[in-house]
């Protein structure tokens, strides 16, 4: 601040015109001025004033007064403070006025008429300056400078790095260094420099008549930012399709592995839902709804213009392959959303394409920074579960409820066995029977830590970023984690004015440890995060020893699971290459050619060891199953891009390009048996070959496209887009189709009818329509195939796998979009509205065929799915002071699905996929309750009678499904000072999954050698006449002549909507001072929470699943952790 | 666009294509391979068609530890066993199978296509025969009133979606029809001929057919046939059947001695051995010498099935208490890793089942023919080391003597449930009595099949 001072006193004339007083402290402004002093004095004689209350009306009755007098009076009858300069005020002369009753600024005016100065009201602050008018005839004279130099900073002082500075008619130009620092030789004196940089306010001013410091101002509108769109970049003001962006600064150091989990609730109509907590683990992303029976729904990621292959790395573990990517490398995320946006990337389309953009270097003297975070990571939720004695005494409550016949000491004896503990305990040992928490050691808390460092830096010709990371995060169930160290580098170098060459890499090695079932649901006895709540609370989980207590036949499930999560090895390795090169050349001016390579490499290797001392791996005597997958998906794309400008008025650009994707993969896997020990862990120690496997898949597309948009003045945009692609996985009559989106865009606000409001910055309408293709199914599904892989008596055998259809094709997604952007107040509020229709049609299903045929079902085009949805997308600045500011977001997407048909007059194919339903309804038969004479469930036949015993017959439509009605996030930003808090809520409402692990608690009531809930427990029928809906257990699970108790009916659709408060930051930038003292250029401390709390009604573990890939339901779901770190940034 | 239409050409490595795969001997050869293997799968003989019947029926107790299976020991409706969709894969195979054999590829020989067409048709009369006894009622023993026929018959060859049709059931009569066909052509194609000379038990052969077919007469009360056919089957397997003495060393063989034809499982053949092969379901020990409680042993021995052996059958000596939380529970052994660890070859029909379809069909058909009914049930006795039946034992007492040797013999082989049905017995058991003509007798055909195919009738009251 010091240095900020010691500038100022050489430059104040410039300050006072330039900059706006407010930005810097008041303090700063006031070393030169002299505030006047507040009297009462004052030329009573010429002068009236009425003072008797603050008023923003002067009235005032001068006559040949020193201005400095009049200033003084303003300040007492307003109430304003009055700054000025006393040098610039002293030769003015004195001033006459006479006026009654006047507006503050028609005051002001009238009072420096014919002066040499002008003003600007700054809150309660009126700033006197010299008008530009007197500065420039004070700079008529000055010619020719030789050398230009100066300090760019922004706005709290800080060195701005990579600010361009050039003259506007573009005879020089160069950027800032490190320190902010710029040199410019040959400029004359009458130039005018402009200076630039993304995100700022750009500025002008004279060479002669620079300010020092040179002030950047953030921008706060957004409208002319950059964004990447398909193949090219538009300004945002000229966007006609539905987008979404989230900036990488936004999630910037959110302790997760995927950006995906980082976008949860950032952007508006994009629902992303965490499969399991695994950290770098699966996430399903919806963009608009989901329009597929059977086909993919995932959105296509894009990343430096590679085109990912979003399978699932592995299955051993929960993998995601957006985990290459340090989110921390991320400059920004673009989602296109609707068909006329992502139209240009035709297949895949469908399901929205999400554009990945990461860091690129700036020109100016290399940056460095270091950033670390540590914390913990703990579990969000625990079960209450019954104690030993509860648990004896329910299991002996189902033995005799079996059989009454049984004496209830025969039943207590049995009970006893079946908990595990002697049978003839006495009373007194049963009462002090000690109860273990086996949930305590399955769930527990783990550490976080992240370290990396990035340098980035260039010339105007040419700019580097390199980064290098590591990211370590315990999960909360026993052997879960994640690491992986990360290498970034993007290169820029501009070889002639009219090459550019643009080379990015991404390597990344992750190694996960998983358990079992760790990669999705699990039902497996071996999964502690299944078994926990349930294991018997008899039965010790350690020996006295300290060793697991685990023997074969243990009680309840016959595993110690917390000794199978240790010693077996479910180790996922991946390496991954993300690599993208480029070169542009200028043909003409305003013609551009771009090939572009793109290779998105993967190794997997999986090491999937069953440990002899569990009971999985002693019936083997240890064994070990290694995979390797390799994966290989190449990109390039050749593209022209031209643009143009007719008049000032007209400008048109056009792109034309084609693509080639091919991604193979291919596997193999072998398994052997029986190792001497279980330290042991290479198949070269197993004495016996068990099974090799190996598979070779591979897929190839081919695509055309073309673009134009034309630009009315910035007033009217309209854009059209066309592509037509083929895609290996159809039918050979049917491989290619055709995909054409149209948008345009008005903004109004350009209009003259609301030029005149001037506090309109943006209002535009937008509409689209367009057709995108979905080639997301199995790269063989339209082949007849013979597949290899069974056997007879060690012979090789072949087996009918698939059916033929030689008309398979793309599944068609027809759009249509209309939305309004605005932009008001000074940016104070923008935001968008949008609503989409959405049909998805001749979907890639997977049509059930009669298994009488021999097959159960093949692909083909059927159906139509309609996807319905409002967005709103709302930020405003809700304060905007001098030391604070409060900014919010708030998004939210409502939505709605609906299937419309099926095929043949169909009206279901399964269970959950009927017309006039959305998709994923539940279908199932209804639960009647319990009878309180008996204690038995009871439940509604099809014809609403009750029954004892159901059949599928009994299962009806419920109106509830897994898909959301709303969801969205609120972001509040506060700063003061240097210190930034910043919270996000997300919310995900109206989904009804069937909890399956409630069912799990249900039924284990009734089984030897469980725990079960203590509301199960609580509420369970008990004697007759009670009222209930817990029916009471039964060994076995089923009453006689009927279902099971815990069938699977509406007994278990719970409401799993949530609200999360997803994250909290608090932040704290250091200031310039410090900074300067330490060398730093940046300085910032932190604390970051995550998932702190759920407002949910579920029961269970977590709320937030989402039924992909191997996620079927929650059984034994890893929940998601909640994690607290802190930590420091460092840039010098 | 016909270049770009060739980049997009993707040629895999580990399938080909349905209309040109079986244009070679090995194809064709490998392509029976796989409707063999299909025996193979859980809900056939790897452990449901053995399994489930016994649970049905009165054979069983259930340890509830995993509750696995427990629906059907307590018969709850819908619990029973599924052999739909596999089986109509397998059948679908052979079909394809006999279709390219009508016009051979060149390579192809007469012997060959002889031989491979023999073990096709057995193949689909096993199949036939499972379906129509899991999913209908048996030629002689229906509840007339909700008898809606045996199920669908499919004898053309579905490669593509044009050959897709949506069938109605067939009569049982018709599925009897083409069983009997099936395996009177299968008999004449394989007889005098080996699949595979050093384990021609593990492939259909004349041998098969005929004992194949003693069973299917058995169930069609065709008494003439069954004696008729049970003896062409006994005279091509002579000496096969298991001594006393050799009688539990035979069953510690992977193969057992007296199989006429077993499915046969190697190390690895089951998809999940370690929850679902049949080691794991009926026993806590892992091997014979196995001293520590083994995963499940979940389907143990019925009381009053043990009982009824006397206490020097030889039988007896399969039956053993089992280990750790089983100790109190009888469990029996005849599937007890005998080809690898938790793999078992499935004996699917063998010697001693001929001896006594033809000693029932005898002791129904014919007075005159006790005779030759108590020659062969005290075979049976006999070899057990119990005292032969005389002519004391005759009439109803005679069939029943039959009847409970079978159950003896045949315990824990998947027959119990279907000896009741076919003869429209009810079954008794201490956990609730299930009457012949109830609904729950019959498999419900599966679900989605009757969504799919509205052609098909749903069995009664599923």
């Amino acid at each position: 601040m010091q240095a900020l001072q010691a500038q100022y006193k050489r430059g104040e004339q410039d300050f006072y015109k330039k900059f706006n007083c407010k930005k810097m402290s008041i303090e700063s402004c006031l070393i030169n001025l002299r505030r006047l002093k507040c009297t009462v004095f004052i030329l009573l004689v010429c002068m009236q004033t009425s003072i008797a209350a603050y008023s923003q009306r002067i009235t005032l009755n001068v006559r040949n007064i020193p201005l400095e007098t009049v200033l003084d009076n303003i300040q007492s009858q307003t109430g304003y403070l009055v700054l000025y300069n006393n040098e610039l005020i002293k030769n003015v002369g004195k001033v006459q006025a006479n006026f009654r009753n006047l507006e503050l600024n028609a005051a002001m005016q009238a009072i420096l008429q014919g002066l040499p100065l002008t003003y600007d009201i700054q809150g309660k602050t009126i700033l006197i300056k010299p008008s530009p008018a007197s500065q420039n005839e004070a700079n008529r004279a000055q010619t020719i400078q030789e050398r230009i130099s100066g300090k760019v900073v922004n706005e709290k002082g800080e060195p701005l790095s990579g600010v361009s500075v050039g003259t506007i008619d573009r005879t020089a130009s160069t950027q800032t260094n490190q320190q902010g620092n710029f040199e410019l030789n040959g400029i004359t004196g009458n130039a005018v420099l402009r200076f630039s940089m993304l995100g700022y306010q750009r500025v002008e001013y004279p060479a002669n008549k620079l300010p020092s410091p040179i002030i950047l101002i953030q921008e706060i509108s957004n409208l002319d930012e950059i964004i990447v769109t398909g193949y090219g970049v538009q300004q945002r003001r000229s966007i006609t399709g539905a987008m979404s962006t989230v900036k990488g600064e936004d999630f910037e150091n959110m302790p997760v592995q995927s950006l995906d989990k980082a976008i949860q609730g950032r952007a508006a109509g994009v629902l992303v839902q965490t499969s399991t907590g695994v950290p770098g683990g699966a996430t399903r992303i919806n963009i608009r709804g989901v329009g597929s029976v059977n086909a993919g729904v995932e959105p296509m990621y894009i990343v430096d213009g590679v085109q990912l292959n979003s399978d699932a790395p592995s299955s051993r573990t929960s993998t995601n392959p957006l985990a290459y990517i340090n989110p921390n490398d991320i400059e920004s995320i673009e989602i296109l959303k609707d068909a006329a946006a992502s139209a240009i990337y035709g297949a895949q389309a469908a399901n929205g394409v999400i554009l990945i953009t990461t860091k690129k270097g700036k020109a100016g003297k290399a940056r460095f920074n270091l950033n670390y975070y540590e914390g913990i990571s703990a579990p969000i939720k625990r079960m209450d579960v019954l104690n030993s004695q509860d648990a004896i005494l329910l299991r002996q409550e189902a033995l005799l409820n079996n059989n009454p016949s049984l004496s209830p000491a025969a039943a207590l004896a049995q009970a006893l066995t079946d908990m595990g503990v002697r049978p003839d305990l006495t009373e007194e040992e049963l009462a002090t029977l000690p109860t273990y928490d086996w949930q305590g050691e399955a769930f527990k808390t783990g550490n976080v830590r992240n370290i990396e460092f990035n340098t980035s830096g260039g010339t105007d010709k040419s700019s580097f970023y390199l980064s290098g990371s590591y990211n370590k995060h315990q999960g909360n169930v026993t052997n879960i984690d994640f690491q992986r160290g990360n290498f970034k580098m993007r290169l820029n170098q501009e070889v002639t004015s009219r090459l550019h060459l643009d080379a990015g890499a991404n390597l990344s090695m992750i190694t996960q440890n998983g358990n079992t079932g760790s990669q999705g649901s699990t039902t497996g006895s071996a999964a502690p995060q299944y078994t926990a709540s349930y294991m018997p609370p008899t039965v010790p989980i350690y020996n006295e020893d300290g060793t697991f207590n685990a023997y074969e036949g243990m009680p309840g499930t016959g595993f110690n699971p917390i000794q199978a999560a240790t010693v077996d090895d479910n180790i996922v390795r991946q390496r991954a290459l993300i690599g993208n090169f480029s070169a542009s050349y200028k043909i003409l001016d305003n013609l551009t050619f771009k090939s572009f390579y793109g290779i998105d490499y993967r190794f997997i290797r999986a090491d999937y060891y069953r440990d002899p001392r569990t009971p999985n791996g002693a019936t083997w005597n240890g064994y070990l199953i290694d995979d390797n997958t390799e994966n290989v998906n190449f990109t390039t794309n050749q593209v022209l891009n031209y643009n143009t400008k007719i008049s000032s008025n007209h400008s048109i650009s056009a792109l034309l390009g084609a693509e080639y994707r091919s991604d193979v993969r291919e596997y193999e896997s072998a398994r052997a048996n029986n190792f001497p020990t279980y330290q042991f862990r290479t198949n070269q120690s197993a004495a016996e070959p068990y099974s090799v496997t190996g598979s070779w898949s591979g897929s190839r597309r081919l695509g055309f496209f073309g673009q134009a948009n034309y630009d009315y003045k910035n007033k009217l945009f309209l854009s059209a887009v066309a592509r037509y692609d083929g895609s290996s996985r159809f039918g050979a009559n049917n491989r290619f189709g055709f995909f054409p989106g149209i948008s345009a865009g008005w903004d109004m606000a350009k209009e003259q009818f609301l030029e005149q409001a001037n506090w309109v910055e943006q209002l535009k309408l937008r509409a689209g329509y367009g057709v995108v293709g979905n080639d997301q199914t199995n790269n063989v599904s339209s082949r007849g195939f013979y597949q290899g892989g069974t056997r007879y008596n060690e012979n090789a055998a072949l087996r009918l796998q698939t059916l033929e259809n030689l008309e398979f094709g793309w599944e068609r997604n027809v759009s249509a979009n209309i939305g309004l952007d605005f932009q008001v107040l000074k940016s104070r509020i923008s935001g968008t509205i949008e609503a989409f229709h959405r049909t998805s049609e001749q979907l890639l299903f997977n049509r059930p065929l009669p298994e009488t045929s021999g097959f159960s079902n093949v692909d083909d085009n059927l159906g139509r799915v309609v996807n319905k949805g409002l967005e709103i997308d709302f930020n405003t600045v809700n304060v905007s002071a001098k030391d604070f500011q409060w900014r919010t977001n708030f998004n939210i997407a409502f939505l709605h699905n609906e299937l419309k048909e099926l095929y043949d007059g169909l009206d279901a194919t399964s269970n959950t996929v009927r017309v006039g339903y959305p998709l994923k309804i539940w279908y199932r038969a209804r639960y009647a309750g319990v009878n309180s004479a008996n204690g038995r469930s009871m439940w509604y036949d099809a014809n609403g009678n009750i029954t004892y015993s159901l059949s599928s017959a009994d299962n009806v439509p419920t109106k509830k499904g897994w898909q959301s009605d709303y969801f969205g996030g609120l972001t509040n930003t506060f700063s003061y000072k240097g210190f930034e808090l910043s919270t996000l809520f997300h919310f995900d409402m109206g989904r009804y999954m069937a909890n399956t692990m409630y069912q799990v608690w249900y039924n284990v009531m009734s089984n030897p050698g469980r725990n079960t809930l203590q509301e199960l427990y609580d509420e369970r029928w008990t004697t007759p006449g009670q009222i209930t809906h817990i029916a009471r257990p039964v060994s076995g699970g089923a009453e006689s002549n009927s279902s099971t108790r815990s069938s699977a009916t509406t007994q278990f659709l719970h409401d799993a909507s949530f609200i999360r408060l997803r994250e909290i930051t608090l932040g704290y930038q250091f200031q310039p001072d410090l900074l300067s003292k330490l060398k730093f250029s940046r300085l910032r401390a932190y604390i970051t929470a995550v998932n702190l709390h759920t407002w949910t009604k579920w029961i269970g573990y977590d709320p937030e699943f989402a039924v992909y890939g191997s996620v079927e339901n929650n059984s034994g779901i890893v929940p998601q952790t909640m994690s607290v770190t802190a930590g420091i940034q460092v840039g010098f | 666009m016909s270049s770009c239409d060739r980049i997009l050409d993707v040629t895999p490595k580990q399938s080909i294509d349905s209309r040109i795969a079986l244009e070679s001997p090995e194809a064709i050869r490998a392509s029976l391979n796989s409707v063999y293997a299909y025996l193979r799968q859980t809900s056939q003989y790897g452990r449901d068609l053995i399994a489930i019947p016994e649970l049905l029926a009165d054979n069983t107790d259930h340890t509830n530890n995993p509750t696995e299976l427990y629906s059907h020991f307590r018969n709850q409706p819908g619990a029973h066993m599924g052999i739909w969709g596999s089986s109509y894969s397998a059948i679908n195979e052979i079909n394809n199978i006999l279709h390219v054999l009508e016009n051979p590829p060149t390579g192809v020989s007469n012997e060959f296509k002889e031989n491979i067409a023999g073990q096709a048709h057995f193949l689909r009369a096993l199949y036939y025969h499972n379906l129509s006894k899991i999913y209908g009622y048996d030629p002689k023993a229906s509840v007339d009133e909700v008898n809606y026929g045996s199920v669908p018959l499919m004898l053309a060859p579905v490669l593509n979606t044009d050959q897709v049709t949506y069938p109605s059931r067939a009569s049982v009569e018709d599925i009897y029809t083409l069983i009997y066909e099936d395996l009177e052509t299968a008999y004449n194609l394989l007889n005098g001929k080996t699949v595979d000379a050093s384990n021609p038990e593990y492939y259909a052969s004349a041998a098969a057919a005929a004992a194949l077919f003693s069973r299917v007469a058995l169930y069609n009360e065709d008494y003439d046939r069954v004696i008729t056919e049970a003896a062409s089957a006994l005279e091509l397997i002579s000496g096969k059947f298991m001594t006393n003495s050799a009688y539990i060393a035979g069953w510690r063989q992977m193969k057992l001695p007296e199989s006429i034809f077993e499915v046969v499982f190697h190390l690895g053949d089951y998809a999940d051995p370690v929850n679902e092969s049949l080691r794991v379901t009926f026993t806590s020990r892992q091997t014979l010498n196995a001293t520590a409680f083994s995963n499940r042993g979940n389907v143990v021995v019925g009381a009053d099935l043990y009982g009824r052996y006397a206490s020097n059958d030889v039988r007896r000596g399969l039956f053993m208490n089992g280990l750790g939380r089983n100790a109190s529970r009888i469990e029996i052994t005849k599937f007890l890793s005998r080809s690898a660890i938790n793999h078992d070859n499935v004996p699917v029909i063998r010697v001693s089942e001929v001896y006594l379809n033809r000693a029932e069909a005898y002791a129904k058909s014919n007075p005159a023919q006790e005779d030759l009914a108590r020659q062969d049930v005290n075979v049976i006795r006999e070899r057990a080391g119990l005292t032969p039946v005389t002519t004391n034992l005759s009439g109803q007492a005679l069939i029943d003597e039959i009847l409970l040797q079978r159950r003896l013999e045949l315990a824990f082989e998947g027959h119990r449930f279907f000896d009741l049905k076919r003869q429209g017995m009810d079954i008794i058991k201490p956990i609730g009595n299930v009457r012949f003509d109830e609904p729950r007798i019959l498999a419900p055909l599966p679900y989605t099949e009757t969504q799919r195919n509205t052609n098909l009738k749903q069995n009664f009251d599923f």
